[in-house]
């Protein structure tokens, strides 16, 4: 009885589920959004999608929601803003990847980034087509499994398929690192990943982190930028290409 | 000038030797000449022309005026061009009239006769007016002060049509000159720049030509310089730029006059000179007001009355046909700046860029004329298409309201044309790319809302590292565990090991008791215990499993040597005959239990741990 009770804690402490009421009230702003969208009111629609993620609740399809509202107002920024943060949710979802780059399109500065190393490449898209719980979670059962696995090897010592075990605890071990690491990569990419959009119609880079340094270049609003360093109010901003150069932190928002 | 005449007739008459082809003549008209206005007591001419030698003439009944004539004189010309001899020839009857009494009188028509056919001209209308002492009648009363021309004698107008107009709507102008002295010539003119208008000049002959007219009450020498038509285009109080003219004017010269000029007349003896007069107009405004407010869809800032056709040539075709799409605006008004019509064609049609032509006239009334616009369309697929209704909107500015013309949709059928289709089949495989003719993004997720807390993310929180700790504790736990069991088991089975010469020593020296004491059942007994404990006890085998054999095979497999094998065996042997042979020497259990010492001390050496 004791045992069941600490089940039913333990549970709880791990997999923490919203206030149902609240989130009843979350899922009626939604659908009243939805309408405001198919009845062609975008601003409104705009409106009820800001206050779902104003009261704390997230999910891709209501930032994409959000993101398409915006694009049909025509606020560019704001509309790539939501659609990458729709993405960092579901990287691989087709319709945020389609109208991201449809939106991108109406970005004036054309940037050519850097082209990755391949294999990088596939381990980031690899470790992309799960969400960090996904990879958080799946790391844990592996663990589960492979200290039984560990226990049985352990405990026996005449088992008939006990080299068979070893080698699949061998590749346990192996799934195990590698979903670790992937969910560490996700939480990098999602937590620390320092991206932003540009939100000034038009900022002029500088030199060094002062409005007297050297005008280096120009950018222009739905620019995707990543922030390298922060200096009072100014960030050292890192573009695709590989340039650096400080502009004001109140011209971005991040992502 | 008679001798002139002379000239021409024998000119004339020796040309007629020539066969002449008098058919050719022009058609046979009569006018007639006057002026509109003159003054009280001016002397004019009244003409009555016919191009061919009238056999009557019947001179019109003049009332009003004191007259004499008709008086007729000829004129004749003859041009050969290319061979083609033309004559022409035309009979004047002149009248003199003079103008007695104030008023507007009609003369009526006069007709003449030629080839038994008569031909009649038009009813003049002639106004006398009050004329002004002297100037019109320099010979008798010549001015005293001639030379000063006055802005009242000579003056310029820009006259317009109306002042106040919409934008886009037409003002005609018209800049005129009034003289009442004697123009020599006109000289230098600086026309206004009609800045904030869209200005078209009406061509004329480029000569101006006086007219007598009445203005304010008086007689005036007319002569139009320029007309032009003109559209705002903006809207408010717009100003034309006075109009500038140098004029040339003959005034009668300072110099004392000689008796003879009342005799001979000033012209024969030159006390004429000429003085230069500038003169500009005065500044013209035109109030141009802005369209009414609501504005249909389809102005595109067209101006005038219109009349508009639109259509397709054929409703019906087959594919690959060309049809016509044309779009006819005509009428009065801005025309020109009639922007192309915005059809929606159907995406699976090639349209042709459109021909445009516009035919536009700049008269006396204003810009008119007509546009056409002819889009060719090629039909690549069968089908019932629909170009969905253009509308045009123009402003009428007479009715002050907005009108428009709706084409409807047009319809048209295509059918598939005969030979089209197997040569298509034929050369291309009849697949597509698919056009693209717009991108939106697309549409928005609904239903399926699985919202979550921001923020909330299994890694990196308290239940992901305290599972792992749990996992962790659990694994410990178990494998603790095991361990335990293992040490226990292996406690028992090493105590027996290293206790194993012991107990059978304990029984060897019980057996030597037995011995000595003489109770050999009891000595055989205890002996065999003691091996058998040993080997089980040293194996870790149970007593029940252990016999000759499974010993003999325990021992080779663990490489014991032959003959310590074949010596334990031959003991446990003899000492199994003895229990059940009869009593035999006391040397004999002696022996055999100091072989089995010896035996058990062998194999403890070689498994000493």
């Amino acid at each position: 009885m004791r045992c069941r009770y600490l089940a039913i804690v333990i549970l709880s402490f791990v997999f923490r589920v919203p206030a149902v009421g609240q989130s009843a009230a979350a899922e009626t702003h939604l659908g009243r959004a939805d309408q405001l969208y198919l009845s062609g009111d975008y601003s409104g629609a705009r409106e009820e999608y800001l206050k779902i993620i104003n009261s704390g609740y997230e999910s891709a399809a209501l930032y994409y929601n959000a993101g398409n509202s915006c694009y049909k107002l025509g606020q560019i920024p704001s509309a790539i803003l939501f659609y990458e943060r729709a993405l960092l949710i579901s990287p691989r979802d087709e319709d945020i990847r389609f109208n991201l780059n449809l939106a991108n399109q109406l970005v004036i500065d054309k940037i050519n980034p850097v082209s990755e190393f391949f294999v990088k490449r596939w381990i980031k898209s690899l470790a992309s087509s799960a969400s960090i719980n996904a990879w958080a979670i799946l790391s844990l059962i592996v663990f589960i499994v492979l200290a039984g696995v560990l226990v049985i090897l352990y405990a026996t010592h005449g088992f008939k398929y006990r080299q068979a075990l070893i080698t699949a605890g061998t590749l346990m071990i192996l799934i195990w690192i590698t979903s670790l690491i992937f969910t560490v990569m996700q939480d990098q990419r999602i937590n620390h990943g320092n991206y932003a959009i540009v939100f000034a119609p038009s900022i002029t880079a500088k030199s060094s982190p002062d409005n007297g340094g050297t005008d280096l270049f120009v950018l222009h609003e739905g620019l995707k930028i990543k922030i390298a360093d922060q200096v009072g109010t100014w960030i050292r901003i890192r573009l695709a290409d590989g340039n650096e150069a400080w502009i004001p932190s109140s011209t971005v928002e991040k992502i | 000038m008679n001798k002139l005449s002379h000239i021409a007739l024998t000119l004339f008459l020796a040309i007629l030797a020539y066969p002449v082809n008098l058919t050719a003549q022009d058609k046979i008209e009569l006018t007639v000449e006057a002026p509109k206005v003159v003054t009280l007591g001016e002397v004019f001419r009244l003409s009555y022309t016919l191009n061919a030698k009238a056999e009557n003439f019947n001179g019109p009944k003049i009332e009003g005026f004191l007259f004499n004539g008709p008086m007729l004189s000829t004129s004749m010309s003859t041009q050969i061009i290319n061979g083609q001899v033309r004559q022409s020839a035309s009979y004047t009857y002149n009248y003199t009239l003079q103008a007695s009494q104030e008023g507007t009188f009609t003369i009526p028509s006069a007709s003449a006769t030629y080839k038994n056919k008569t031909y009649s001209c038009n009813p003049v209308k002639i106004e006398v007016l009050k004329g002004k002492a002297g100037n019109q009648q320099q010979n008798t009363q010549p001015s005293t002060n001639s030379e000063i021309v006055s802005s009242e004698d000579l003056f310029v107008r820009i006259e317009t049509d109306r002042n106040q107009v919409y934008k886009g709507e037409q003002i005609s102008v018209v800049i005129k000159i009034y003289s009442r002295v004697n123009l020599s010539r006109l000289g230098e003119m600086k026309f206004p720049s009609y800045s904030g208008f869209w200005n078209q000049e009406i061509p004329t002959s480029g000569q101006v030509n006086l007219e007598r007219v009445n203005y304010n009450g008086r007689a005036y020498n007319m002569g139009i310089i320029r007309k032009s038509i003109l559209v705002p285009q903006q809207t408010g109080t717009i100003v034309i730029d006075p109009f500038e003219i140098e004029c040339f004017v003959n005034v009668q010269s300072k110099r004392q006059r000689s008796p003879f000029d009342d005799i001979f007349g000033d012209s024969f003896f030159g006390s004429y000179e000429t003085v230069t007069k500038k003169i500009s107009s005065p500044k013209v405004e035109i109030h141009v007001k802005p369209f009414p407010e609501i504005q249909p869809e389809g102005f595109t800032g067209a101006v005038g009355t219109f009349a508009i056709t639109s259509g397709l040539d054929k409703t019906e075709v087959k594919t690959n046909e060309a049809v016509t799409l044309k779009v006819n605006i005509k009428g009065k008004g801005n025309i020109k700046l009639i922007e192309l019509p915005q059809f929606r064609f159907p995406a699976d049609m090639e349209v042709y860029d459109p021909k445009i032509a516009d035919h536009i006239e700049s008269g006396e009334g204003g810009i008119s004329g007509s546009k056409t616009f002819e889009y060719l369309i090629v039909p690549r697929h069968a089908g019932t298409f629909e170009i969905p209704a253009w509308s045009f909107s123009y402003f009428d500015p007479s009715s002050a309201t907005y009108k428009t013309f709706n084409s409807g949709p047009l319809k048209l059928t295509v059918t598939k044309g005969e030979n089209d289709s197997e040569a298509t089949v034929i050369s291309t495989p009849g697949k597509e790319d698919i056009r693209v003719i717009g991108q939106d993004i697309r549409f928005i997720k609904t239903g399926d809302g699985k919202l979550k807390s921001t923020g909330r993310q299994f890694f990196g929180s308290a239940g992901f590292y305290f599972s792992y700790i749990l996992i962790i504790l659990l694994l410990l736990f178990a494998l603790g565990y095991f361990k335990y069991q293992f040490k226990n088991q292996n406690d028992i089975e090493g105590t027996r090991y290293r206790k194993a010469i012991a107990v059978s020593r304990k029984q060897l020296g019980k057996a030597r008791m037995f011995l000595d004491a003489g109770k050999h059942e009891m000595f055989l007994e205890a002996l065999l215990k003691g091996l058998w404990g040993y080997l089980s006890d040293k194996f870790n085998l149970e007593l029940s499993v252990l016999n000759r054999d499974s010993v003999t095979e325990l021992l080779v497999s663990k490489g014991v040597a032959e003959s310590i094998i074949h010596d334990l065996i031959s003991n446990i042997d003899s000492a199994e005959y003895l229990r059940y042979a009869p009593p035999s020497g006391e040397a004999d259990f002696r022996t055999l239990l100091e072989q089995s010492e010896n035996m058990i001390v062998q194999l403890e050496k070689l498994y000493r741990r």
